[in-house]
């Protein structure tokens, strides 16, 4: 039987396949989540890496300065005389203790007549500890405190030797004892305080002098303690969204929505009211990127010439021409990021507590947006692409943001820092409101001002 | 293919299974992708969209067979091609007169014609002819369902069927004056 021509195309047809290669279609829909969700473990986990690097490069361990200690103490120092030598402590440490809401003069005095009855003592206690006296510093931003872990000896002996050892080794530098004088001496728990009126130039001196001593657990507050620092923090977040108003607008952008982050970048100038409390404020960047997906085709209102006809002769197609305004199709293939810009400033009430080496910081407060400017395209109630800059209605309000961070004291005067944040950030157009949730994870820096 | 378990895969997200969809289909669909679009890259445009659909309406699929999974594929192709261009085959419409006169085609000297040039004739049809032309002689419809499809009236339906033939047997002359000369 003789075939149809429809057939033959059928036939034809139902065999072919196109030369596309599959590999660019995968490239094009393949889905790329996972790939973010990797970086998103992965940051975390190496911030986490990062800084229990820097906390072991810049702490001994336990282990290793004990056996060290006990071996210099007990191998260097006669029974008899170390038995003396406690005696004598003994009896400071009691004066101390009844001098101890004496006048600074008095305790100069004390600690003085402590040095010269302790001479002997001290220098053969000193002597073998001088390479590993204090083993371990661990500075905040007000006070430095010097842990010894050779836990055998006695905190008020200890103390004594903090003592000799600071006023040898300003001697040494030329210091002096005018400006530094012990104000104050109590004992805590399980260690010492001292607090020391010092000029802001000496405190380097000061720090540098006392890490060469030795003790447990002592800690040396200072009179001057910087009120005020600068910080800076970058972080990267993910975002959740939820819309509401006309449900057309609401489902038209969820459609088009697919991934959504952030970034931020704040500069803060922080006064500290205590060493527990500080207030900040500053300028923050905060850019929200929707990743924004549409295909299709919509009409643009357009001057010049059109087709106004199509005539269709045996020659071929003839296209008439006419001059006017006209609807021109507009075939648009968006695969962009929708940039939201917003300049705010932050107000925050910070709350520190040291633990460690590392200062852990919880801060809740709120963000004026006082400037936003958008890139991209969203869509109208039509679903029409609409340039996003020109939507010039979109209404920031007061954003809400609680964190949580990590600091660790570099120097006296840098700290690092790694932040968690949790933001929330509303914006409103006439017939929608968004609302995003930001989580963040940020590193910064933070340099103290005297 | 086990389409059975293929369809089990892509109902629980496994992205290999997507991948697996994709490199074996792509191909056939490319080809009737471009009887339903005016360019190569709205082509591969329309098939990009229709493999996201898919992926999404994944659970939706009943079938058991290949054949079942390889139409409904094609369908939800071709009702997105046609759903985008309705406006577009509208005007087109509207510039057309109806045909007055009906052209056969020569099942014969189409039959002479190789595979790549029958591929090629109709590919190269003007949009509009094109689809109604793949929608009636390819796929079966009639003249009332493909307007509706399309959004055009049944008689512009068969009018413009009516010219994508005239325009296809100019060509087979021309092919075969070729082949005679």
């Amino acid at each position: 039987m003789k075939d149809d021509y429809k057939d033959i195309f059928k036939r034809h047809f139902d065999a072919h396949e196109d030369d596309i290669n599959p590999q660019l279609i995968w490239e094009n829909i393949k889905p790329k989540k996972k790939e973010r969700a990797l970086w998103m473990f992965l940051f975390p986990f190496l911030l986490v890496l990062g800084m229990v690097s820097l906390y072991l490069i810049n702490n001994p361990t336990a282990n290793e300065l004990n056996n060290e200690n006990t071996d210099l103490k007990f191998g260097q120092i006669p029974s008899e005389e170390l038995h003396a030598s406690t005696e004598v402590i003994t009896n400071n440490t009691q004066s101390l203790a009844a001098n101890n809401n004496h006048q600074s003069s008095k305790e100069n005095e004390l600690v003085q007549n402590s040095i010269n009855r302790n001479e002997k003592f001290a220098n053969n206690l000193l002597r073998p500890r001088e390479k590993n006296n204090f083993t371990e510093v661990k500075k905040s931003p007000t006070k430095v405190v010097f842990v010894d872990n050779n836990t055998k000896l006695d905190s008020n002996l200890l103390v004594e030797q903090v003592k000799q050892e600071k006023f040898k080794s300003l001697d040494s530098n030329k210091i002096g004892t005018k400006s530094i004088a012990i104000a104050k001496l109590d004992q805590l728990e399980d260690h010492w305080i001292i607090e020391l009126e010092l000029k802001p130039k000496e405190k380097e001196s000061m720090f540098l002098n006392l890490s060469a001593g030795g003790g447990k657990s002592v800690e040396v507050k200072s009179a001057i303690s910087p009120k005020w620092s600068l910080a800076t923090v970058g972080s990267y977040g993910i975002m959740s969204i939820a819309r509401k108003g006309d449900e057309e607008y609401v489902a038209l952008r969820n459609e088009t929505l697919s991934d959504l982050e952030a970034i931020r970048s704040n500069l803060f100038l922080n006064f500290h009211l205590s060493n527990r409390i500080s207030l900040s404020t500053g300028l923050q960047y905060t850019r929200l990127n929707e990743l924004f997906e549409w295909q299709g085709e919509y009409l643009q209102s357009k001057n010049g010439q059109y087709i106004s006809e199509i005539v269709i002769t045996p020659e071929g197609t003839v296209n008439n021409f006419s001059e006017g305004e006209y609807k021109e199709r507009v075939s648009r293939n968006m695969k962009i990021y929708n940039k939201t810009n917003l300049i705010s400033v932050p107000l925050k009430l910070n709350l520190h507590q040291s633990l460690g080496g590392i200062v852990i910081s919880l801060s809740g407060g709120v963000e004026a947006n006082v400037f936003n400017w958008n890139e991209g395209f969203t869509l109208n109630k039509q679903g029409i692409p609409i340039d996003l800059g020109k939507q010039e209605d979109i209404q920031f309000g007061i954003n809400y943001t609680a964190g949580l961070g990590f600091e660790y004291l570099v120097t006296r005067h840098l700290a690092v820092s790694a932040n968690l944040g949790l933001t929330t950030i509303s914006s409103k157009e006439p017939n929608l409101t968004s609302d995003y949730q930001l989580t963040e994870m940020g590193l910064g820096i933070r340099y103290f001002i005297d | 293919m086990d389409v059975t378990n293929l369809v089990e895969r892509l109902k629980q997200g496994e992205e290999k299974a997507y991948k697996e969809l994709v490199f074996s289909y792509s191909k056939k669909l490319m080809s009737v992708s471009r009887l339903y679009a005016s360019t190569l890259q709205e082509a591969q445009d329309n098939l990009q969209d229709t493999f996201v659909v898919l992926f999404r309406k994944i659970s939706e699929f009943k079938g058991t067979h290949e054949a079942q999974l390889y139409a409904w594929m094609k369908q939800i192709l071709i009702y997105k091609a046609l759903t985008k261009n309705q406006k577009k085959y509208k005007k087109l419409e509207s510039a057309l007169e109806e045909a007055k006169e009906y052209t056969l085609l020569d099942a014969d000297a189409v039959s002479q014609l190789s595979h790549k040039e029958i591929i090629a004739i109709v590919y190269e049809l003007p949009q509009g002819y094109k689809e109604v032309f793949s929608l009636y002689a390819i796929e079966g419809f009639s003249h009332k369902e493909i307007g509706v499809k399309m959004g055009i009236a049944e008689s512009s339906s068969r009018s413009q069927y009516s010219r994508a033939k005239k325009i296809l047997q100019e060509k087979i002359n021309e092919l075969s004056k070729v082949f005679l000369t």
